[in-house]
């Protein structure tokens, strides 16, 4: 992990939830960079240069499957690793969004906040994002 | 000529009687339709003819599947259910045997130009005065509104409860912030406080859980992935999990495995699925064994073509009255209600579910006041996979 502070991109639609990352990531010392859905996060993301990406999958405008092709496109050689938190549980979700690249796949319902500030920080270390 | 005089009453009353009859079933709500021993048409009423749209004349002496074609739900032939059941009927009758009807709650038909329709069959012997079998009688009717209402409730639960996951999500996360200290310590009256608002949102989550994971396996929308799993081990864990509640109760908990079982029990089964119902079982086993001297002992054996686990308890035991409900979804017995008025009443109900689409079955033995035996089977060969569904959701201790 460099030396600076981690830049995190945080992509979320539900202000709740953008909230307590907010708060969470801020106290383990994270630079953050917020997104209200998939189009603001591809609006963002050459401003934020994140070291990681925790992204919603279902949001408006554009969902993280969207955001996760865009990304691939926008930076075809820059493995950003990309931690998905969603309450989609389903197979083919799993593996549709493993096959676009990203990291982890976790369940909101299951984790503590703790549980997801651990693996985001465990992605920043490995440093490493499927490449698809 | 008082002979001929009766006996032209006689077939008067029967042309009646025949009429009378004919009447019946062409007016009927159901679909009638008549066959042969060889399952040939020689009766349809107009209900039946209107829903398969056909003349009469076009059926009659045909067999019946000829209109009255099985599929499953998305449409695909598919092995026809009602020919078997009606062979199984006429093999059962030979030897002048009574025969009780059968009945499918729901079997898939295809209507030209309309599709697959869902629809309830009965199936029953036709015999004549002297007791030979003449042949069968088929009677049907359309579910397709009753299978619509069980779906839109279906669905209605799953996304109510998808819905309020999200904010009970946050709702944790919030409170687990405060209590990590994240916005200035908490005195011990606030860290109290935190608690149970933490324990009534957990409570709360397990609860959608439930409700989902019930409604997908009711569906069988449920994945289950059997992998080689060693029910031993899956015990021992199980117990681990609920040992602070046992000790915090002054429970004592054993475990002891036959020796037909000790040779390494690996069985395929869902690791996750089969973890819930050790977990419901003997967390109930803990909570309901008796307040003083509370005891609950596990068993692993291994039968001819299952291996078999028992969780006994020394408690309240079901009373009579429960026993037959135990295992209905949302009902609790007024004694378990008295113990722990925070049930759900799902928990039984989901270990049956996972047991039955693991390929096992369950059962117990209760009297009042002593104790209770649960117990479950998983075939040895193994659960059989579900690949397509969604995972089975649970809140980590």
């Amino acid at each position: 992990m460099a030396d600076h502070k981690p830049n995190i991109l945080i992509i979320e639609d539900d202000p709740y939830i953008l909230r307590v990352y907010e708060r969470k990531f801020q106290q383990e010392g994270f630079q953050i960079t917020t997104a209200r859905d998939g189009a603001d996060g591809v609006e963002k993301i050459t401003a934020a240069a994140p070291d990681v990406i925790l992204l919603d999958l279902v949001m408006p405008k554009k969902d993280g499957f969207e955001f996760m092709r865009d990304l691939k496109r926008i930076y075809p050689h820059k493995n950003i690793p990309v931690v998905v938190l969603t309450n989609l549980g389903q197979e083919h979700d799993v593996q549709r969004a493993e096959h676009l690249g990203i990291s982890s796949y976790l369940l909101k319902s299951n984790m503590s906040i703790q549980d997801v500030f651990e693996k985001v920080r465990d992605t920043l270390h490995t440093g490493k994002s499927k490449s698809s | 000529m008082p002979e001929m005089e009766h006996l032209l009453k006689h077939l008067e009353e029967d042309v009646k009687t025949q009429g009378k009859y004919h009447q019946m079933l062409t007016s009927i709500g159901d679909g009638i339709i008549a066959l042969d021993k060889r399952l040939r048409v020689t009766e349809i009423n107009d209900t039946a003819l209107n829903f398969f749209h056909k003349r009469k004349s076009s059926v009659t002496d045909k067999p019946y599947w000829r209109f009255f074609q099985v599929r499953n739900e998305h449409g695909k032939k598919k092995d026809d259910e009602i020919r078997h059941a009606l062979r199984d009927l006429l093999h059962k009758a030979r030897g002048r045997k009574k025969v009780d009807p059968k009945h499918l709650k729901r079997v898939y038909v295809h209507i030209p130009s309309e599709g697959i329709t869902p629809i309830a069959v009965s199936l029953a012997l036709i015999y004549s005065d002297t007791g030979s079998v003449q042949g069968a009688v088929i009677s049907f009717r359309s579910i397709e509104e009753e299978v619509e209402v069980s779906q839109m409730k279906s669905t209605f639960v799953s996304l109510t409860a998808h819905q309020l996951r999200a904010p009970l999500t946050s709702i944790r996360w919030n409170i687990e912030y405060l209590m990590g200290g994240g916005a200035g310590s908490l005195t011990m009256g606030q860290q109290e406080v935190m608690r149970d608002i933490y324990e009534s949102n957990a409570r709360m989550i397990r609860l959608i859980n439930d409700l989902l994971n019930i409604s997908r396996i009711e569906e069988g929308r449920i994945r289950v992935e059997p992998s080689p799993s060693n029910i031993k081990v899956m015990i021992d864990e199980a117990i681990k999990e609920v040992a602070s509640q046992a000790r915090a109760m002054n429970r004592k908990v054993e475990f002891t495995v036959d020796k037909s079982a000790t040779e390494a029990p690996i069985v395929s089964i869902d690791k996750q699925l089969i973890f819930q119902v050790l977990r419901n079982l003997i967390s109930n086993a803990v909570k309901y064994a008796a307040t003083q001297g509370g005891q609950v002992k596990i068993n692993l054996s291994k039968e001819k073509f299952s291996y078999r686990v028992s969780v006994w308890d020394n408690g309240i035991g079901i009373p009579a009255n429960a026993k037959k409900k135990i295992f209905t979804k949302f009902f609790r017995a007024e004694n378990a209600n008295d113990v722990d008025p925070l049930g759900s009443g799902l928990g039984l109900y989901l270990v049956k579910m996972i047991v039955k689409v693991s390929g096992g079955s369950v059962g117990f033995e209760s009297t009042s006041e002593k104790g209770t035996l649960f117990y479950f089977t998983l075939p040895l060969k193994g659960s059989p996979a579900n690949l397509k569904g969604k995972r089975f959701s649970e809140l980590k201790q």
